[in-house]
């Protein structure tokens, strides 16, 4: 079953049709119970406090110390990714392929992230090495965002994204590296050569 | 059929605790809520629920509403919210009821097989079978149509989220309901 079949058989399964007294009926339900207990908030009365001078300013006191603890918050968490590789992208990336995993044992060349979804790429026999997963990431050196490529693949995959092939290995010190037609990248800097592409890639984190 | 123009003054009379004028945008929406409600529980007497529900909750976050958004978007935000919020608390029922050995009336039996006017139940009995998040993701993108990027704003998650749980969504379904497709075939 393809995905346009499955569209067609999940719109099949209609949504039962109700009495037209029932739609009569619905509106004058909903203000019963509107009546019974559901207050509007009237438009004009939001922003407008009612609480007494003293109270009003231990609020926006609160607030304040809300707001800053927040930004704090923030600002820790924003540094803290800038310092470490576990971003939630790759942790996300992580659970979905271990539970891919469990689908094809073996059988994951690569999954690769695209504007309209997600692509698998399979082998047909449970024949892939066990290694792990790397993050990688090629966008065209002109910055065009649009033709960015995420993919998580493993070491001596190779992987085509629009139109070029990479090979990706890892090093004995969990370094990567990036073979194209055009040259090397490595994530350690040294043995990179210059490539018409901006590359990231690292061994995916874990989940835990 | 309310003109947005129309539509604006209604929620303004409504935001100064017009009845009258609420009830007009309850006739104009309900089916759509109705619609979201049915996919995300299955069940007729539920959806009746949650669609009260969703509108009492609209009622109630009117002042939140701004006016240069449409109102159908964002009551099908709330309508969606709602849904979401009660596959949580009927979740944690299950839970609560399956933990004291309790058998719940109405939960889902399992169609093994079924004739052409089952296929129906069957849909439903499968989008059933997904996570919540899941089938709203169902729900959003291939019920209603929306894009990745909308259902990913509606849901306040990534699209890359929103692509993930369409994929694992997608490959459940085609498993659940793989024989149903020369059925849909045959009446192409």
């Amino acid at each position: 079953m393809n995905d346009e079949q499955l569209n067609r058989v999940l719109r099949s399964g209609r949504v039962p049709e109700r009495s037209p007294e029932y739609w009569t009926e619905f509106p004058e339900v909903v203000v019963r119970a509107l009546q019974r207990g559901g207050t509007p908030v009237v438009a004009g009365a939001v922003g407008e406090s009612r609480l007494n001078p003293v109270r009003r300013r231990r609020s926006i006191a609160l607030a304040l110390a809300a707001a800053c603890v927040v930004l704090g918050v923030i600002a820790g968490f924003r540094l803290g990714r800038l310092s470490a590789p576990r971003t939630p992208e790759g942790l996300a990336m992580s659970r979905y392929l271990r539970e891919l995993e469990a689908l094809f044992p073996q059988q994951i060349q690569a999954l690769v992230v695209e504007q309209g979804g997600m692509r698998l790429m399979l082998s047909d026999r449970p024949d892939v090495p066990i290694s792990a997963p790397v993050y990688l990431r090629i966008c065209d050196r002109d910055g065009d965002a649009a033709r960015c490529r995420t993919v998580i693949t493993f070491s001596g995959q190779r992987v085509r994204l629009n139109g070029d092939e990479f090979e990706v290995l890892l090093d004995a010190g969990g370094g990567v590296i990036v073979v194209a037609r055009q040259g090397v990248w490595s994530s350690d800097g040294l043995r990179s050569t210059s490539l018409p592409f901006r590359i990231q890639a690292h061994v995916l984190e874990n989940a835990g | 059929m309310v003109v947005p123009e129309e539509e604006q003054a209604l929620v303004s009379r409504s935001r100064n605790g017009d009845p009258e004028a609420f009830a007009t945008l309850v006739r104009a929406h309900q089916r759509m809520v109705h619609a979201v409600a049915y996919r995300m529980t299955g069940s007729l007497a539920d959806a009746e629920d949650l669609a009260q529900e969703t509108f009492v909750q609209a009622y109630r976050q009117l002042a939140s509403f701004r006016n240069e958004a449409r109102f159908s978007s964002w009551l099908y935000r709330v309508a969606m919210n709602t849904s979401l919020n009660w596959a949580k608390r009927e979740a944690r029922r299950r839970r609560a009821h399956r933990d004291w050995g309790v058998e719940l009336d109405g939960e889902a039996a399992v169609n093994s097989g079924g004739d052409v006017r089952d296929d129906r139940g069957r849909v439903q009995e499968a989008l059933l079978r997904l996570s919540p998040k899941q089938r709203a993701a169902v729900v959003l993108t291939i019920y209603d149509g929306l894009s990745h990027a909308e259902a990913a704003r509606m849901l306040g998650c990534s699209e890359t989220t929103v692509s993930w749980r369409l994929f694992m969504a997608r490959a459940r379904l085609k498993r659940l309901l793989k024989d149903l497709v020369t059925v849909e075939e045959l009446r192409v």
